[in-house]
C-alpha cells in the first residue's frame, strides 16, 4: 500500500496544532492562577521556547524531502497470489 | 531593594499575607527528571544513528527518514507539554497563611482546582509529620491543621520548613479574634461569601 508522504506532513501539522492549543491553555492557566513570580515566567518561556526549537529543528531536518513522493507500507505475510498444493 | 507584597485573588482589603508556600522542590525534581529522560531518548537515538553511520546527517531526504523525524518530533512535543502541565500542577498547589485565614489551593490536572479556607479562629491544633530520609534531611513533611466544629482537617503534604510553618500558624491562630468579623474584599474582585464548610 502506498501513502503519499504529504499525508504524514498533514497529520503532523494537525497534531502540532492540537498540542499548540493545549499548550496555550496551560499557559493561560499559569498566567491566570500563578503568582506572577520569576520562576513561572522562566518555566513557561522555557517550555514554549523548547517546543518552538523542536519545531524549527524538525522543519530544517525535513526541508529536502520530496513531499510529492509516496511511501510504501507492506504488511509482512500477506500476498495477493494463491498457492496450489 | 523593595519586594512586592504577597497577594492572591480574593484577598481582603486589610488582610496581610504571611506566607505563600509551594510544595518542596523535590516533588517536582523527580517528575522533571522523568520527562527529561523521555525527551532525551529521541535525541540519543538520532546521535547514535549518526555516529554509527546508519544515518548520514541530521537532515533527511528519504520518505522513511521523514516519517521517523516527524514521529520523533511529535513525541518530544508531547513530552514537553506533559512536563509543562506537570510543573503547573506542582506550581499551583499552595498553602497560604494570612492574618485571618489559612488557604489550601490544590490543582488537580489542568482544569480542576480546589480551594479550601479555614479561619484562624477555627484552628484547634497544628501537627507536623516528617517521615523518611529525604524529608528529614531536607526538612519537609506533612502539616495537619485540625479545625473546630464539623469542618474537615487541612492536610498538606510535602511542605518545606514544616516546623516553622507550624509555629507561624499557631502564633497567628492564637492572635486571631474569636468573633466572626465580616471583611470587605479588595475592589475589583468578586466577593464570595464563605461557605459553612469552608470549601467553595
Amino acid at each position: 500500500m502506498s501513502i503519499p508522504l504529504a499525508v504524514f506532513l498533514y497529520v503532523y501539522l494537525a497534531i502540532v496544532l492540537v498540542l499548540g492549543v493545549f499548550t496555550l491553555l496551560v499557559l493561560v492557566q499559569a498566567m491566570r492562577f500563578g503568582t506572577k513570580s520569576t520562576s513561572s515566567y522562566v518555566m513557561s518561556f522555557l517550555c514554549v521556547g523548547l517546543m518552538v526549537l523542536v519545531l524549527v529543528f524538525t522543519f530544517v531536518s525535513v526541508r529536502n524531502v520530496d513531499w510529492s513522493s509516496t511511501m510504501s507500507i507492506g504488511v509482512p505475510g500477506l500476498s495477493s497470489s494463491t498457492g496450489s498444493t | 531593594m523593595t519586594t512586592k507584597p504577597l497577594t492572591f485573588p480574593d484577598k481582603h482589603v486589610d488582610e496581610v499575607v504571611i506566607f505563600m508556600q509551594h510544595r518542596h522542590w523535590s516533588v517536582i525534581f523527580g517528575r522533571m527528571a522523568r520527562w527529561i529522560f523521555f525527551m532525551a531518548l529521541p535525541i540519543v537515538v538520532i546521535v547514535v544513528l549518526i555516529a554509527s553511520g546508519r544515518v548520514a546527517s541530521f537532515t533527511v531526504d528519504s520518505a522513511g527518514g521523514a516519517a521517523l523525524v516527524l514521529g520523533a518530533s511529535i513525541f518530544m512535543l508531547l513530552m514537553l507539554l506533559l512536563a509543562y502541565q506537570d510543573w503547573l500542577d506542582y506550581y499551583l498547589d499552595m498553602l497560604i497563611l494570612s492574618n485571618e485565614r489559612v488557604i489550601q489551593i490544590e490543582q488537580v490536572g489542568m482544569f480542576k482546582r480546589t480551594v479550601s479556607q479555614l479561619s484562624l479562629d477555627k484552628v484547634q491544633d497544628v501537627t507536623v509529620e516528617t517521615k523518611g530520609m529525604l524529608s528529614s534531611f531536607f526538612g519537609f513533611g506533612t502539616i495537619t491543621i485540625e479545625s473546630a466544629g464539623e469542618m474537615e482537617n487541612f492536610i498538606v503534604h510535602n511542605v518545606p520548613h514544616v516546623e516553622q510553618m507550624q509555629s507561624q500558624i499557631l502564633m497567628y491562630a492564637k492572635q486571631a479574634p474569636r468573633t466572626g468579623i465580616e471583611r470587605k474584599p479588595q475592589p475589583g474582585t468578586p466577593s464570595v461569601p464563605p461557605s459553612p464548610t469552608g470549601r467553595p
